[in-house]
């Protein structure tokens, strides 16, 4: 059931709309169903303005229209005013359509071009009841286009004889004429030029002001949502890439994907370099759950040495907000502590302990990136003499200290936005070395437990990343032979990784190899290491 | 360094039944050859007007009082007979404004750049369809064989208007008149639009008249940049000296109504009445002087 505590004129949870899709539409069949958009989360109450941004094809106009129920939702739910319309029928629709109205893009187009500016004005007045007669609604029409700013004697002409932004302004008039509580603006300004986009937008924010209205701002122009909304969410391929207080989306964006979108609108101030900074979309990858690490907390465990440490180094340069930086003895870690005071917080972390990890959790209730770094390696076979404790030992860390600090995590990264969780595995979660055997099968758990977290995870955008290394030059693998990658390496693969949006990565070149010839030939590599026995 | 396009005092007017109502009112533009010169001004102000003139394709109730339009790199012979805008004005194209009320809908993508291409070049079909292969994948569209046999409702705004930005390329103009080619796109597809203009004017030194109402575009792409109002300039300058220090109160004031993504929210300022008034009595004044 929906959180909505009923202050909210419009709620909608992981909202979703498919349409048929005509063009794949086979004879005698039913046209396939493709989705419009889905798990869609946002609220606006009275008086607020919430902005949907995203590019073409993103779903904004079809949500929009969803909102105001033109389209009937086909997953999730929608309340108005406290009250469930996702399904209603048309007919029990009708006393509250007078309170909810949309604006459209293109004016020319939502006026009838045989009627005049009073009569088009003055029809959703006769349509609800909300005047006596033609005579008195026209006369309201008058009231209303002046309070709109367009000279009354306007109303006698024809849309075709008014310029855009007239049009417009006539637009929001008919749209105000019945008092709704809601206004869904569809792009209403991006036919415009500046100035009159300028008295436009200031026009929708007064009556917002005066009339208390809540309005949902639809537009693919950042720097017109600054000027006029609360909230923005942002909409990518039908998807919520975040979504929050339009102050701290600009200067603290979570999403690379939304950083993009800024920098992409030209600021009048002249730049020969802006232009370079174009990039053809040819991204890998996830564009939706791509990270913006600048501006973040992190968290990562088992950072007295190895990666763990390289992991911390690479994320204080890269302009974190701030590292907690955990490990089992708080005494290995306390010089990053005091060589990046302020930025690198540390904590004692046990990942095999429950109440160390809640403590935690309570603690960094502000992380967005998560790096399950922290893991054992016995270099034991499964048979060897130290037996199935051993085993145990290496399943309590690998596995379940993995499983509990996604747990221990989630509630605070659905909190903080999505975010994302890294967990540090190996090649070796794809094939089994005899050599350390009883590693392999704690990391081969833990990649499925990787996989089953992302699918959970899925709604709310959190990236699930699973790093998947060869042998890296740490303690872990001191017997190792090489060749062996400097953990420095790995660390930065990571980065771009989350950077990217990517979901698996294989750092290295024996990572990659092995990859590449466990997909040519699984049992041909299964029986190379197969020479590798434990000792 | 040598003049693509010299605009000299140049008069247009309006014929509406007995009366010339006056258009443009004395434009003086210099473009030298290379540079990106950005017209910029509200809706009405005459910019599409000044773009038809230079591309010598006026609607027939318009005339052109006085002044002229000069091409010193190209003096061909003036235009007799209304022939197709292409052999009047070989070295000029045009990037319109909106790419699917611009392209042909029931024609293929291959058919309307071949038919460009055919009027530059005596070549085979099989060499003018290489041609256009060719320009596709110059404005990185990278698959040119299969957009040639597409129309043009199967591609996306952003597509449409490389094709666009390619045919206007494929005569190798000196000058490209480009009217507002990115108004209709969203901000990233935008971004990369623009670049490629710029990369593709770089590479072969072409000079392009880019109007706009958009300031921000302007700051960013163009070398010099022209204030139009009520068919007159108001400011014209380089780039840098007219954002920095704005002398015309006119466009000190369309600065400030640009809404601004890295400012706090607060109200916008729009372009004040009295001075839209006082620019078009300047206008009035003007006319009534050229009268006497």
């Amino acid at each position: 059931m929906i959180d909505s505590d009923g202050s909210e004129l419009i709620c909608a949870q992981r909202l979703g709309v498919s349409l048929p899709n005509l063009a794949a539409k086979k004879r005698f069949q039913p046209a396939p169903m493709v989705p419009i958009f889905r798990d869609i989360d946002l609220r606006a109450r009275k008086g607020q303005c919430l902005g949907i941004v995203g590019e073409s094809g993103s779903g904004k106009t079809t949500l929009g229209r969803a909102l105001v129920r033109l389209l009937r939702p086909t997953s999730g739910t929608l309340l108005f005013a406290g009250r469930d319309i996702t399904t209603l029928e048309e007919t029990e629709l009708r006393p509250i359509r007078d309170r909810m109205q949309m604006i459209f893009q293109e004016p020319r187009a939502a006026l009838n071009p045989r009627r005049r500016i009073d009569d088009a004005v003055s029809q959703p007045l006769l349509a609800y009841n909300k005047a006596g007669n033609v005579r008195e609604a026209r006369e309201h029409a008058y009231e209303l286009l002046r309070q709109v700013g367009l000279d009354p004697s306007l109303g006698k002409r024809y849309p075709r004889e008014l310029s855009g932004g007239q049009l417009q302004r006539v637009c929001i008039a008919r749209a105000i004429s019945i008092r709704p509580s809601l206004i869904v603006a569809d792009e209403i300004v991006s036919g415009l030029d500046m100035s009159s986009q300028a008295q436009v937008l200031n026009l929708l924010d007064d009556l917002r002001e005066k009339l208390g209205l809540c309005l949902v701002f639809i537009s693919h122009d950042l720097s017109v949502v600054r000027s006029i909304c609360d909230e923005v969410i942002v909409l990518l391929d039908g998807r919520q890439v975040e979504s929050g207080p339009v102050a701290r989306m600009f200067t603290q964006p979570r999403r690379r994907y939304t950083q993009s979108l800024i920098q992409a609108v030209p600021l009048p101030e002249p730049d020969g370099d802006w232009l370079n900074d174009a990039v053809d979309e040819t991204e890998n990858g996830n564009r939706i759950k791509a990270m913006n690490i600048e501006g973040t907390t992190a968290l990562i465990t088992g950072c007295s040495r190895g990666i763990g440490r390289e992991l911390v180094l690479a994320l204080v340069k890269s302009g974190v907000k701030k590292v907690y930086a955990t490990a089992r003895n708080n005494s290995d870690i306390d010089d990053l502590a005091k060589s990046h005071p302020g930025l690198v917080e540390t904590l004692s972390l046990d990942i095999t302990d429950d109440a160390s990890i809640h403590q935690a959790a309570e603690q960094c209730g502000d992380v967005e990136l998560l790096i399950n770094n922290a893991g054992i390696n016995r270099m034991s076979g499964l048979l060897a003499a130290d037996g199935i404790d051993g085993a145990r030992l290496e399943m309590e860390t690998n596995y379940f200290g993995t499983l509990r600090m996604c747990r221990a995590f989630a509630p605070a990264l659905k909190n903080n936005g999505g975010g994302c969780i890294v967990n540090m595995l190996s090649i070796l979660s794809h094939v089994a070395l005899p050599l350390m055997g009883s590693l392999c099968a704690s990391k081969a758990a833990a990649l499925r437990l990787t996989e089953g977290v992302r699918a959970e995870l899925d709604a709310n955008n959190t990236l699930v990343m699973a790093v998947m290394p060869g042998a890296v030059d740490t303690d872990m693998s001191r017997d190792f032979p090489p060749p062996k990658i400097p953990p420095a390496e790995v660390a930065k693969a990571v980065l771009d990784g989350i950077i990217q949006g990517q979901e698996e990565i294989f750092p290295g070149e024996m990572a990659s190899g092995l990859r590449e010839g466990l997909k040519a030939d699984p049992k041909g590599v299964e029986k190379e290491l197969a020479g590798y026995l434990p000792g | 360094m040598t003049s693509a396009l010299v605009v000299h005092d140049l008069h247009l007017a309006v014929r509406n039944g007995q009366v010339l109502l006056p258009i443009l009112r004395g434009i003086n533009l210099n473009l030298p050859q290379g540079e990106i010169h950005g017209l910029v001004g509200e809706s009405g102000a005459g910019k599409t007007m000044l773009g038809r003139v230079i591309l010598d394709i006026l609607p027939p109730s318009a005339v052109i009082t006085s002044g002229n339009v000069d091409y010193p790199a190209h003096r061909s012979s003036p235009s007799l007979n209304r022939k197709s805008a292409h052999r009047r004005r070989p070295h000029i194209s045009l990037i319109p404004q909106d790419p699917l009320t611009s392209l042909n809908p029931v024609k293929r993508i291959g058919k309307q750049m071949g038919e460009i291409l055919r009027l530059a070049h005596k070549d085979s079909s099989q060499q003018i369809h290489e041609r256009a292969k060719q320009h596709l994948r110059e404005v990185k569209i990278r698959n040119p064989g299969q957009v040639l046999q597409q129309y043009p409702h199967q591609l996306s705004g952003g597509m449409r208007q490389r094709v666009l930005i390619a045919m206007a390329f494929s005569t190798e103009p000196s000058i490209i008149i480009a009217d507002e080619p990115t108004t209709a796109l969203d901000v990233s597809v935008q971004q990369r639009v623009l670049r490629l203009i710029r990369d593709l004017q770089k590479e072969r030194g072409t000079t392009i008249l880019f109007v706009t109402h958009d300031l921000g575009v302007v700051a960013k792409l163009c070398d010099r940049v022209s204030l139009m109002h009520s068919g007159m300039i108001l400011e014209q300058g380089k780039v840098s000296d007219v954002f920095q220090s704005p002398s015309h109160p006119y466009t000190r004031s369309l600065l400030e109504a640009i809404p601004r993504y890295d400012k706090p929210r607060e109200k916008l300022s729009p372009v004040a009445n009295d001075l839209q008034t006082q620019l078009i009595r300047e206008a009035d004044e003007y006319d009534r002087q050229r009268r006497v």
